[in-house]
C-alpha cells in the first residue's frame, strides 16, 4: 500500500494505524501531524488507519518572524 | 510632576512587561539569536512550523532546545499560508506542538508585497478565535477591516508599517495615526520597520508595541541592534506618555528675548 510521507513515497505492507507508522518513522519530538491537510491531533494516533494514497505531514518548529 | 508609569500592556488578559516581541529568523546564527533575545527581553518570541525531512534525523532540535531555555511566551505563526483552511489547520497543529493558544494570524494575499488577504482575514479570524485561540492579526493599515478584526473578538490586532522585510518605516503614517485614535484594543505595529526611529515613532503615536524581525537580524550588529530596539520602544513610550509640544509653523525662540543685550528696535 502506497502512502506519502511529507511528499515521499513510501510503501506499507497492509494498512497500519497512524501511531504504528510513526513508530517506524521515529520523527523528532516535537511533531505535529496532518493527514491529507487535516490536521490529526495526538489523541488520535491510534485509532487513525492510514488508506492508500493518504498524504501525511509531519511539521515541527521552526525560527519565524 | 509626577511620572506616567510606563507600565507593561496586556494581551488578552495577560501581562506582559515588554512592548517589544521579536521573531527568530534571518539570524546568523543561533548563539546570535539568543544574545539577540537576551539583551531585548522581548515579551514574546515568534515561531513557525514547517516540514521535516524525508529523513527525520536532519531536523535539528537546536531551535526548540532554545525555546524551551528562553521560557519567553512563543507567539506561533501561520506564515506561508494563503488560505483561510491552511491557516486554520497549522493554527491548530501549533497549538499542539508549542502548547499555547497563542497564534500570529498570516494570511497572504499577494506573494510580491507579502500584503495580507484582507477580504478572508476577518472570517478566518472569527473561526480561530471560536476554537478558543488568542488571535493577533496581521492586517494592513485598513481602518474598517481592523475594526471588522475587533468586532468578531480579536482583543489586539496588528497593522503593518510596510512590507514584510523592507525595513522602509511607517510607508501611510497618516492612516496609521488615524487608526491608533480610532481603534481601542491593543495594537502592535508588525512588519516593515527598519530603525529604532521607526519605532519610537509608532510608540510616540500610541501603539502598545512593535513586532520585527529582520531589522535586528540582518543589522551589521543584531545584538546590538536589539539592545537599540527595546530602547527605542521604550523612549517611544515614555514619550507618548509625556506628550508631545504642539507643533509651531513658526520659530519661537526658546532663549528669553526680554534683557536681550545690544537690543534696539529697527
Amino acid at each position: 500500500m502506497k502512502i506519502f510521507v511529507n511528499h515521499q513515497e513510501q510503501e506499507l505492507a497492509s494498512p497500519m494505524h497512524l501511531d504504528e507508522v510513526l513508530d517506524l518513522l521515529q520523527p523528532k519530538n516535537p511533531f505535529a501531524i496532518s493527514i491529507n491537510c487535516q490536521f490529526v491531533a495526538k489523541v488520535h494516533y491510534g485509532s487513525t488507519i492510514l488508506g492508500e494514497n493518504d498524504h501525511i505531514e509531519i511539521i515541527s518548529p521552526v525560527t519565524g518572524g | 510632576m509626577q511620572f506616567k508609569n510606563n507600565s507593561g500592556f496586556s494581551l488578552y488578559g495577560q501581562e506582559f512587561s515588554s512592548r517589544l516581541l521579536l521573531g527568530t529568523s534571518r539570524y546568523p546564527s543561533p548563539q546570535i539569536l539568543e544574545d539577540a533575545i537576551h539583551i531585548a527581553k522581548p515579551a514574546m518570541v515568534t515561531a513557525s512550523l514547517r516540514r521535516q525531512g524525508a529523513n527525520p534525523s536532519e531536523i535539528s532540535s537546536g531551535f526548540w532546545e532554545l525555546l524551551k531555555k528562553l521560557n519567553i511566551p512563543v507567539l506561533p505563526n501561520t506564515a506561508g499560508c494563503h488560505r483561510p483552511d491552511e491557516v486554520i489547520q497549522i493554527a491548530h497543529m501549533a497549538r499542539e506542538v508549542f502548547e499555547t493558544d497563542w497564534i500570529k494570524l498570516e494570511l497572504i494575499g499577494d506573494d510580491y508585497t507579502l500584503q495580507p488577504d484582507t477580504l478572508n482575514l476577518v472570517e478566518t479570524a472569527r473561526l480561530l478565535i471560536k476554537d478558543n485561540f488568542k488571535v493577533l492579526p496581521y492586517c494592513t493599515e485598513d481602518l474598517v477591516v481592523c475594526q471588522r478584526l475587533v468586532d468578531v473578538g480579536c482583543q489586539a490586532i496588528m497593522p503593518w508599517a510596510a512590507p514584510i522585510g523592507t525595513g522602509k518605516g511607517p510607508s501611510n503614517p497618516y492612516a496609521l495615526q488615524l487608526l491608533r485614535e480610532r481603534i481601542t484594543v491593543p495594537m502592535i505595529v508588525d512588519a516593515g520597520l527598519g530603525l529604532p526611529s521607526h519605532a519610537s515613532q509608532v510608540m510616540e503615536w500610541g501603539y502598545d508595541g512593535v513586532l520585527l524581525n529582520t531589522a535586528v537580524a540582518l543589522a551589521q550588529n543584531p545584538v546590538q541592534m536589539a539592545q537599540a530596539f527595546s530602547l527605542a520602544v521604550n523612549a517611544g513610550r515614555y514619550a507618548y506618555l509625556a506628550g508631545a509640544m504642539p507643533a509651531n509653523h513658526v520659530a519661537q525662540s526658546s532663549t528669553p528675548t526680554l534683557g536681550t543685550p545690544f537690543w534696539h528696535q529697527s
